[in-house]
């Protein structure tokens, strides 16, 4: 066992418009249902990236066991890479459309900035611990990963929850697709927030990360996860919000047939862009120029990356 | 002192054990533009003379806006920099900045990480966009203007120019985004991680963040005075800053003599409300105790705090409120104030009133408060400075920001001991 940083995963949790995808994987893989979360937020004037965001955060916490009187003393770190796009193109036209700009309706601009679903995540667990918004493009995915580790390393939280989240307005749209050589891709709002911890005795872990350096690409890093199974860890302490067995192993792969993405999709060149997980990760995709990944698996559902069968 | 640690020591929170490393800090070259200078040096002496950078807008038409004016920068430097489109203005001040910080030791620094703090990235040519397609519609003549919208855009002009072999890593924690960038840096060389880091931050004013503080009733009609009684809220400015930081052992071997140490560094956030801040500056008041306690520093050794100070009625009266809590013990502290004199640069703030505070280190200095007649009385230990730079012996400066989502930063700067 190699003596390196290690973040283990607690639980994960996924929010958008491919929800039905996850669901139908989840039911053909006789997965129970996820539990309610005993959390609440007025999410019904956020941004739509910021409201799955709260729910995913919800979500993966819930799955990871951890209280709302616990949720207190994590940190957040936020990733995304277009931002709230939807209201800042709200506040854009209603600026440039009014000829009086004491008429504009501020609220649209405030929940814009880059760094609002991080801080209403953080409003929702009300924790006081650091919170962090990361941006990257769609090649450096590990680059943000390593800054996840440094403020681990340095003790700023032990504990915390990872928010990728994306939307796509009309701006976002037009900046994927003509700026960032994605012509004819299909985008899906989408959140996917993962419940972290430098302690492996923390709840259930699902999986572990390694520092990104110590990878060169994301295939590898997947296949040291898969390897790992968590060495020193074999007594799973599950969630009080469900009975799941431990889970046999950490990881197994297995391909997807194009018939469980929603809606169906048979090129496979457009395959990892609608299915909500890996499009939020489709960062390490892009860097291994893959064609195909990996769907890593628990008892608790899925995380990681997808292959479509031919 | 040790009840002051122990206090802060609440078994959660930011303490010395938190960072791991015992190594110093310093920063050991810097590079700043403004709207009040082009320079280090020129923007310094520009604020020790009291002046301010307050101009007509011209980036866009502010004609129908109560004030149309900003702290904008007056002739935003050309740069030499190959690429198929006009670099953005928010580019531009950015590579200018990096480029003084960097002089002609590229070569050493291209292995260092970068960080790099921005509230808004090239939002406005995202607004040059929408005012040009909503007139005539998207064309292949508006639509490269989209290129610079995206951060990881300025961070990849940068990336080019100056061959950094790590993509920069970007933080946007609005106004407090390139202290927490700052932030960052000292981690990764605390940890031992890296003996060489950059961090940097920039923002300029666009018609979408003019547009939206204004709808926010936070923009002045006046001029920016912070802490001043009768202060009428913010006003904007441009600015990019950069800070090359490095340890004891890599700025020895390159012979660079520390412009002063960063001691330390905290973050929070206070889960209060997403665009106020706590009224009694709960969360100001706990980033500032948190920042000391990283550094071991009892609040009655701390020369001067650069405050965030906005200008706006309720940021200023908290922010005294935290200070006077913090500082009722040390009624020598001096407070400074830049905004007035620069405007709020947003996600640059953190990182231009830091180059500030380590000035007033090297200088021995601490600057005037621009526009500010005279204290809130809210602001209730320690002298406001007022008209003049006052003289002092300025050992240790806290500099503060703060930002929307609650979210909090504060790095100390400490003279170096460095010999």
């Amino acid at each position: 066992m190699r003596d390196v940083p290690r973040l283990y995963l607690n639980g994960f949790a996924c929010t958008g418009d491919a929800c039905t995808w996850l669901s139908r994987l989840e039911q053909a893989a006789a997965r129970p249902a996820a539990p309610m979360p005993p959390y609440s937020y007025n999410t019904r004037r956020l941004d739509k990236m910021v409201a799955l965001s709260v729910e995913a955060a919800f979500a993966a916490l819930a799955r990871s066991g951890i209280l709302p009187a616990e949720a207190q003393r994590l940190g957040v770190v936020g990733l995304s890479h277009n931002g709230p796009s939807l209201y800042s193109e709200d506040f854009i036209r209603d600026l440039m459309s009014q000829a009086d700009p004491a008429l504009v309706n501020p609220m649209p601009f405030a929940e814009s900035v880059l760094n609002i679903a991080a801080a209403h995540v953080s409003l929702a667990l009300k924790t006081k611990q650091p919170v962090y918004t990361l941006h990257t493009d769609l090649e450096h995915f590990f680059d943000m990963l390593d800054t996840l580790f440094l403020l681990t390393q340095t003790k700023q939280f032990d504990r915390g929850v990872f928010c990728v989240c994306e939307e796509f307005s009309v701006l976002g749209r037009r900046i994927m697709s003509d700026c960032s050589d994605l012509p004819g891709t299909r985008f899906v709002d989408s959140a996917l927030a993962v419940v972290f911890s430098t302690n492996p005795g923390h709840g259930g872990t699902l999986a572990c990360l390694e520092p990104p350096q110590q990878t060169a690409d994301p295939h590898e890093f997947i296949e040291q996860m898969h390897r790992l199974r968590i060495p020193g860890v074999t007594d799973y302490v599950w969630s009080a919000y469900s009975s799941d067995p431990p889970p046999s192993a950490l990881t197994d792969q297995f391909a997807v047939q194009p018939s469980f993405l929603e809606p169906p999709v048979m090129d496979q060149e457009q395959a990892f862009m609608v299915t909500r997980m890996a499009e939020v990760l489709d960062c390490g995709l892009r860097t291994a120029q893959g064609r195909e990944s990996v769907l890593i698996q628990s008892s608790r559902g899925v995380f990681g990356w997808v292959r479509v069968a031919q | 002192m040790a009840d002051f640690l122990f206090a802060c020591w609440d078994g959660v929170r930011h303490d010395a054990a938190r960072v791991t490393g015992d190594g110093k800090v310093y920063l050991t070259s810097l590079g700043l533009v403004t709207s009040i200078g082009a320079n280090i040096e020129e923007n310094w002496s520009s604020l020790l003379a009291g002046k301010s950078g307050v101009r007509a807008i011209k980036r866009f038409d502010a004609s129908r806006y109560p004030n149309a004016t900003c702290c904008a920068i007056a002739q935003v430097p050309e740069v030499s920099f190959h690429c198929a489109h006009p670099l953005d203005d928010a580019s531009r001040i950015l590579l200018v900045a990096m480029t003084e910080a960097l002089g002609d030791r590229v070569e050493e620094r291209v292995d260092a990480p970068v960080f790099l703090g921005t509230t808004l990235g090239g939002m406005d040519n995202a607004c040059h966009f929408f005012r040009d397609s909503l007139a005539r519609g998207v064309t292949a003549d508006n639509l490269p203007l989209l290129k610079d919208y995206i951060p990881y855009m300025q961070a990849r002009h940068l990336q080019k120019q100056f061959g950094f072999r790590r993509a920069p890593q970007i933080v946007s924690n609005a106004c407090s985004s390139s202290a927490n960038a700052v932030g960052l840096a000292w981690l990764a060389l605390r940890s031992g991680r890296t003996e060489r880091a950059v961090a940097a931050g920039y923002d300029i004013v666009s018609e979408f963040v003019f547009g939206g503080f204004n709808a926010l009733r936070l923009v002045t009609p006046d001029v920016c005075r912070p802490f001043d009684p009768e202060r009428q809220g913010m006003m904007l400015g441009d600015g990019a800053g950069v800070m090359v930081l490095e340890t004891a052992r890599s700025a020895k071997a390159a012979g660079r003599q520390p412009i002063a140490e960063l001691r330390a560094y905290a973050s929070s956030v206070e889960a209060y409300h997403v665009t106020k801040p706590h009224p009694e500056g709960e969360g100001a008041w706990a980033v500032m105790r948190d920042c000391l306690a990283v550094a071991a520093l009892p609040p009655e050794e701390v020369s001067s705090v650069n405050a965030h100070a906005t200008g706006t009625p309720q940021n200023d009266l908290m922010e005294a409120k935290a200070i006077s809590r913090l500082f009722a013990c040390n009624p020598q502290v001096t407070i400074t104030a830049n905004k007035g004199a620069i405007g709020h640069t947003l996600g640059a703030a953190g990182i231009v009133e830091g180059i500030f505070s380590a000035l007033s280190i090297r200088d021995q200095v601490v600057p005037p408060t621009v526009h500010t007649r005279c204290a809130l009385p809210e602001l209730a230990t320690g002298t406001l400075v007022i008209g003049t730079p006052k003289k002092d012996r300025v050992e240790h400066v806290l500099s503060t920001s703060f930002g929307f989502g609650g979210t909090n930063a504060a790095l100390l700067f400490s003279r170096s001991d460095y010999a």
